[in-house]
């Protein structure tokens, strides 16, 4: 509050202190500028005077917009004309309240101040979300671990160059956000970044969506269509799972990497490219090589430089750090209060082995912060019921859906399968999938059956 | 009005500080320092009726004009029934 007149002071400090606001009283504007420029005030709204000494109440609203404080003024005025308002208004002023002071609507103002406060606020962390996840930045990018600091130091060195990058780590360990890191730190930043997932597609319908396809080259081709190459020009393509690429589009890749063209399907015309390739798998390549179900050349193309990205267990340093930072994220996105961590939560986070790595424990930070009812979360509302952080089982324990009289069904069984499976890889969905040769959807459909 | 029902001792507080604001009134009127006058007026206006002094808060506001206009026997006239509202309040 910033008021010279004494008996104003006592009057809103009387009135605001019962309703249990801090209220802390200026009488010179001035100071108060001061000591927001040297980070020594932090409040949730201001409310001020306009005639004040040394600089009126919209002057000094002017001032502090100035230094990029967006608290919310309300400016309290004798002065009732169109005039005032509209130049407080126009210095960035909240509102302004009429002497003689009307508590209800002071009150109604400041309520609104808080609340627009408050919202701007969430706004705010929202964005920062946002703007780590879309533009993937160094600085968004959590990791501390030496292991994690390396590929980090890798990203950032391989980005300056044209070089197609190879990733390799576990589901889960994050390949696509180092992908995207190494795309925004290069010179393609502004260009698109464009992902795909080689092991969700069938083939011939991946082999369109990559290339393209001219109007009428199948049933269904209504009109012509890009493909990722092309869309991704000047900019990145990221090619996830590349090991279960078929050995018929492995060819039909090494081919464009060589010659730096693309044909649409149903189009015999060439059509230059420029697009950097990164890809990335969860299998060994090498072995895959070895046992002829990847091209050894096409190998060697895409791996001429290898980021590998250490699992989370054996960079425990980044699990509580990440896990603050899923906590902050989803805090923002659900519209929750500010929520942290219990002592035996962070250590049963540090003691679970993350088989499904960051991705489960992202899924198992949302399920808290959903779940959690106070402020604090507790170790009991990271554990998933259905996939424990008990060590994995290779047993299935048909007892659970035998009943005396009725033996289950068929559906049933499977579903419970696929829970079990689930279970035992840590959460990590797609890995599930793929070992139970399912697509996502079926997998999803199975769990929640 | 107000859903704020003001505590007793701050309404006997704003009295004595206005008995003190007469004070330095008379003090001014006495120089002809108009513009003293006029600021006390204008406090007046701006605070009186938030503490439920609806008749003083016409004194100030009347009072700041007659400064603003350099009318010592308005001025004075003023003061005379700033000092009655001031007489008739009686603390509890």
């Amino acid at each position: 509050m910033i008021e010279d007149d004494i008996d104003v002071q006592d009057l809103l400090a009387a009135f605001f202190k019962p309703k249990d606001f801090e209220v802390m009283i200026y009488d010179d504007p001035t100071k108060v500028l001061n000591d927001f420029e040297k980070n020594n005030l932090v409040c949730d709204v201001i409310i001020t005077d306009l005639k004040l000494p040394l600089i009126s109440g919209i002057e000094f609203t002017r001032r502090l917009k100035e230094l990029g404080i967006e608290t919310p003024i309300i400016l309290i005025t004798a002065h009732s004309s169109a005039e005032v308002a509209m130049e407080s208004v126009k210095a960035g002023a909240f509102g302004f309240v009429l002497k003689p002071l009307s508590f209800p609507q002071l009150l109604v103002t400041v309520e609104r101040a808080l609340h627009f406060s408050r919202l701007s606020s969430e706004n705010a962390s929202l964005k920062a979300v946002v703007r780590a996840h879309s533009t993937g930045q160094v600085e968004g990018v959590i990791g501390k671990s030496p292991g994690f600091k390396q590929v980090l130091d890798l990203a950032r060195r391989v980005a300056g160059s044209y070089a197609n990058v190879f990733i390799s780590g576990e589901s889960g360990t994050g390949k696509e956000v180092i992908a995207k890191t190494i795309h925004n730190l290069g010179d393609r930043r502004e260009a698109p970044f464009i992902a795909i997932n080689c092991s969700a597609i069938p083939e011939n319908l991946l082999e369109s969506e990559l290339f393209g396809y001219a109007k009428g080259a199948f049933t269904g081709a209504s009109d012509k269509k890009k493909g990722l190459f092309e869309e991704a020009e000047d900019g990145t393509l990221f090619l996830d799972e590349i090991g279960d690429l078929s050995l018929v589009l492995q060819a039909k890749l090494l081919r464009v990497i060589q010659e730096k063209k693309i044909k649409r399907i149903g189009e015999n015309q060439q059509r230059n490219i420029n697009v950097r390739i990164i890809s990335a798998t969860h299998k060994d390549l090498r072995t895959e090589v070895m046992e002829k179900r990847f091209r050894e050349d096409l190998f060697f193309r895409l791996n001429v430089i290898a980021i590998k990205i250490p699992p989370l267990r054996e960079r425990k340093e980044d699990i509580l750090p990440l896990a603050d930072f899923f906590l902050k994220k989803f805090v923002a996105l659900n519209g929750s209060l500010p929520k942290s961590l219990s002592k035996e939560s962070k250590e049963s986070l540090l003691s679970n082995p993350w088989r499904g790595n960051v991705r489960e424990l992202e899924n198992a930070i949302e399920r808290a912060v959903v779940l959690s009812t106070g402020e604090v979360i507790q170790k009991e509302d990271l554990i998933d019921p259905e996939l424990s952080f008990s060590e994995p089982s290779t047993s299935f324990d048909f007892a659970q859906i035998t009943g005396e009289n009725k033996l289950p069904t068929v559906d049933e069984l499977v579903n419970l399968y696929v829970r079990h499976v689930l279970k035992k890889n840590g959460g990590a969905r797609e890995k599930t999938a793929r070992e139970l040769s399912i697509d996502r959807k079926t997998l999803y459909r199975r769990l929640h059956a | 009005m107000n859903v704020f029902e003001l505590p007793q001792d701050m309404r006997d507080l704003y009295m004595k500080r206005r008995r003190e604001d007469l004070s330095k009134c008379i003090d001014a009127l006495s120089v002809s320092d108009f513009h003293q006058l006029s600021s006390v007026g204008h406090k007046i206006r701006g605070n009186a009726l938030s503490f439920g002094f609806d008749r003083l808060g016409i004194v100030g506001e009347e009072l700041e004009r007659a400064a603003e206009k350099n009318d010592r026997d308005r001025s004075m006239q003023l003061l005379r029934e700033f000092e009655a509202v001031l007489n008739e309040y009686h603390p509890l």
